[in-house]
This record gives structure tokens, sequence and C-alpha cells, in this order.
């Protein structure tokens, strides 16, 4: 029976559930979990990097890390090929937007252009929602630093700290717990691996299964994305106590 | 120099009068004379029968015709309005001046707008700003600026006169000595002039020059 509603995204059920976009959701709560937090000189992205397979070759240094302009980065908890369709649109809406109007996109229309995008496939008949939820971290010059959170319904919102994926929830009242007004950069990214260490699965936080970037200002005034190098950010995982010196490995 | 003053903008700009504008059939450019105070404060010119597009911004377009003019200017007016209302901020002048040359490039091969625009603007974190945009779609930050046939001369005045660090007071003298300019040796000279200033308080019609009576 229940079929009748479940297999097209255009239909309520009789509760007045869609369920294709709750299941894609159900989807997300299985991914690889990703971090956001916002602090007063810049934005904190942590994901988890699910390792695979260790034959596996990997082009990028990131997996769950986008840089969408100069200004904007995301990341991604998911289905991945879904999400390289949408990064991709969110980077042509943002260079659009930089070709009419010769300034970098505000990063809620950003965030809003791209849910509009994710809205349209669950109204409009016979395909399935995207099965991805985005953190967007950016910087513009009407509200500074700004953190927004998606899901597969198109619903969008701004966050202090939020989480996608795994224990998403779990993860969510920690920070909730945690999370301070006025927070440094160096905090929240302590304040974010930390989280992470304790909703991850695995016992132990090593630099190849975390990807850490970060969105700040430059001392010359510029927006930068900068992802941590796996170095640096052992000895990180170290200095802030998550993980053991070595010795385990 | 005065800090109060600093900040200001003051334009100048020749207004046929309005019914043959309307009409769509000005035989001649009507010459509008920009100045522009430097980084710290700019004069610009505005045809009267536009509102600002929005507060704190003005633009001065001309054209051959009057009714491509109002079209375009509108057409831009509503697009500015309608980001503001969509965003919740407003589109800065340099987004606006790039939005106008953007829509005048992708007229050019279709259907041009026969349309200069100076556009003048202010914002808080960037101070006042004046753009030149002609039909042909060229756009440039200016200092200064003038078009239409009256100005060959104004321009000359300007660059005789102006320099970066003018007052309001400057400006607006320079304003007339080239509508003195203009009206002694355009032969299709316009009567009246208005001048308008935009600054941190926003767009307004400073005072008119004029040789008829209302």
């Amino acid at each position: 029976m229940s079929r009748r509603y479940d297999s097209r995204t255009t239909i309520f059920s009789p509760e007045g559930r869609l369920y294709q976009v709750e299941y894609a959701m159900e989807a997300i709560g299985n991914a690889g979990s990703a971090i956001g937090i916002l602090s007063k000189d810049g934005v904190v992205l942590v994901g988890e990097k699910k390792v695979t397979s260790k034959l596996l070759q990997t082009s990028t240094s990131t997996e769950k890390m986008y840089k969408i302009d100069d200004h904007v980065a995301c990341a991604v908890a998911g289905i991945m090929s879904d999400a390289n369709i949408l990064i991709n649109t969110a980077r042509v809406q943002a260079q659009r937007y930089t070709f009419s109007y010769q300034e970098p996109m505000p990063v809620e229309q950003l965030v809003q252009s791209l849910c509009d995008t994710k809205q349209g496939y669950t109204q409009f008949g016979g395909l399935r929602p995207f099965g991805v939820s985005f953190l967007f971290a950016g910087w513009d010059k009407n509200y500074g630093f700004q953190l927004y959170m998606s899901d597969p319904s198109g619903n969008y919102g701004g966050w202090k700290a939020a989480a996608i994926g795994a224990n998403n929830q779990a993860a969510q009242s920690m920070l909730k717990q945690d999370y301070k007004d006025d927070i440094s950069r160096e905090e929240a990214v302590q304040l974010a691996l930390k989280v992470l260490s304790k909703t991850m699965d695995s016992t132990s936080l090593t630099s190849e299964k975390l990807e850490l970037a970060e969105v700040f200002l430059s001392s010359s005034g510029k927006v930068k994305y900068q992802v941590c190098t796996p170095d640096a950010l052992s000895k990180m995982l170290v200095k802030y106590g998550v993980t053991q010196p070595a010795a385990e490995a | 120099m005065n800090e109060k003053r600093r900040g200001f903008s003051t334009y100048v700009h020749f207004v046929r009068d309005f019914s043959s504008c309307w009409s769509g059939s000005c035989s001649a450019f009507p010459p509008v004379i920009i100045l522009q105070k430097s980084s710290l404060g700019l004069p610009s010119a505005l045809f009267d029968e536009f509102a600002p597009m929005f507060k704190r911004r003005m633009s001065s377009p001309l054209q051959l015709g009057g009714v491509v003019r109002a079209q375009f200017t509108e057409y831009v007016q509503k697009n500015v309005s309608l980001y503001q209302f969509r965003n919740g901020i407003p589109l800065t002048t340099k987004a606006a001046a790039n939005f106008m040359r953007n829509e005048l490039a992708t007229a050019l091969r279709k259907n041009p707008y026969q349309v200069n625009i100076i556009l003048a603007g202010y914002e808080k974190e960037t101070g006042p700003s004046l753009y030149f945009i002609d039909y042909i779609a060229t756009l440039h930050k200016v200092d200064k600026a003038a078009f239409g046939y009256g100005s060959y001369f104004a321009l000359s005045m300007m660059d005789r006169h102006y320099h970066p660090d003018m007052t309001v007071e400057e400006a607006i003298k320079l304003a007339d000595q080239c509508i003195d300019e203009i009206r002694s040796r355009l032969v299709v000279a316009p009567q009246n002039f208005v001048i308008k200033i935009v600054d941190k308080d926003g767009a307004r019609e400073h005072s008119w020059r004029r040789t008829t009576k209302e």
C-alpha cells in the first residue's frame, strides 16, 4: 500500500508527507558527516572522509569540501554524484552574478538559487530529489561571515554551528551545548574536531579520515578559502588532544 | 578641507523643455555636464522627468528620442528595485552600472538602445562614485563626465579647472562655468539647467539655472 505514495516525489501522503524527500534525508543520515562553525573571524568546515579502500586513488585532496567562488565554499553530505551537479550549478550561478554585476554574489543569494533547484525536484514530477545536504561557508560585504545548511527539500537556514550527515543530531546537540558567541576561528576548529571525534564511528581521529577547510579574511582583507594539509591536521589533532600521538598507528 | 563637505556630489544637467523630450524628437543631444568632485564627491546630471533610481542613486540618461530613454531607465529602475525587494540588500552603484552596461551590450547586436548614461551614486563604504556608460556599452568609472554637443566645451572646462579635492561649492562653481561656456558658445544650447547632488543624504535637486520663466 505504501507504494501509492512512495513512488513519486510530487505526491503528498494522506498524512501530508513527501516520502521521497524524507527518504533522501534518510540517505544523508548514513553519509559521512560534516560540521560547520561560524566564528567571529571566519567559518570553519570539518568533514569526515569515508575511507572506502586503501587502493582507491583520489584525484583531489578534498572529497567533501568544494570551493564555489572566491568567497564561498561548501561541505557536502549525501550522494556525491548528485552533489557534483549542484556544485556545478552553484559555480555557474556565482559566475553569472559576477558577470552581471562585477561583484561577488551575496552568499545567501547563492544558497537560495541552489535551494530553488533542489526544491524544483520535489515538486515537478517524475524525478527524485537530490540526495544532498550542504553546509555553505562564505563571506560577503553585507553580512560578513555566514554559515548556511540546506537539505534535500530545498529548505535552508543560517546557523552559528551546524552538522549534517551521520549522527548529525548528536553533533548538533553537542554544538548547542559548547558553542559560545564570539568564538575565535581557532576555538571553532578545536570545537569542530572535538565534536567530530565524539560523533564519528571510528575510535581515533586521524588526518586521513578528516578534512578541514576555513574561510576567513587574509591580512590584506581579501576572502581566503584554505584547506588544511594532512600534516598540519595531524599536528592539530595531537595539540587539541582529540587523538593519541602517532604511537597507536 | 572641511570634513563635513567631503562626500558630496553635485551635478548639472541641461534640460530642454520637457515636452519636447517626451515627444521623442529632440534634434540634437541635449548636452549634459557632469562634474565630479573626486573620490570625495561628485556632481553629475539628471533629466528631471525621472525620479532618482533609488534614494542614493541617480542616472542621467540621454538619447535622441525620449521614449527609448524613458523605457531603458525605467527598466533599470524597476530591476534595481526588484533586486532590493528580492534580496533585502540594495545594489551598489558599481553593480547597477555594470548591470546597465550588460543590458546595453546585450541589446547592442539586436535592437540597440540609443542611450548614454551618467550614473552617480553614494555608498557608505565606497563613498561617492560616478560612472559613464555610452550607447555602445562602454563603461568607465570617472571623476568627471559630459556628453552631447555641449560636452566638448564642458569637458575642456573641466579638464582645465577640475581637481580631485574640490569642495562641493567649488564643484558647483565649475558647473556654472561650464553652463556659461555652453550658453555662450553652443548654437543649440538648451535654455534651462538643473544641478543635482548625490551624497550620504541621498539624491536631490540642488538648484536651477534658468533663462525662461516657469
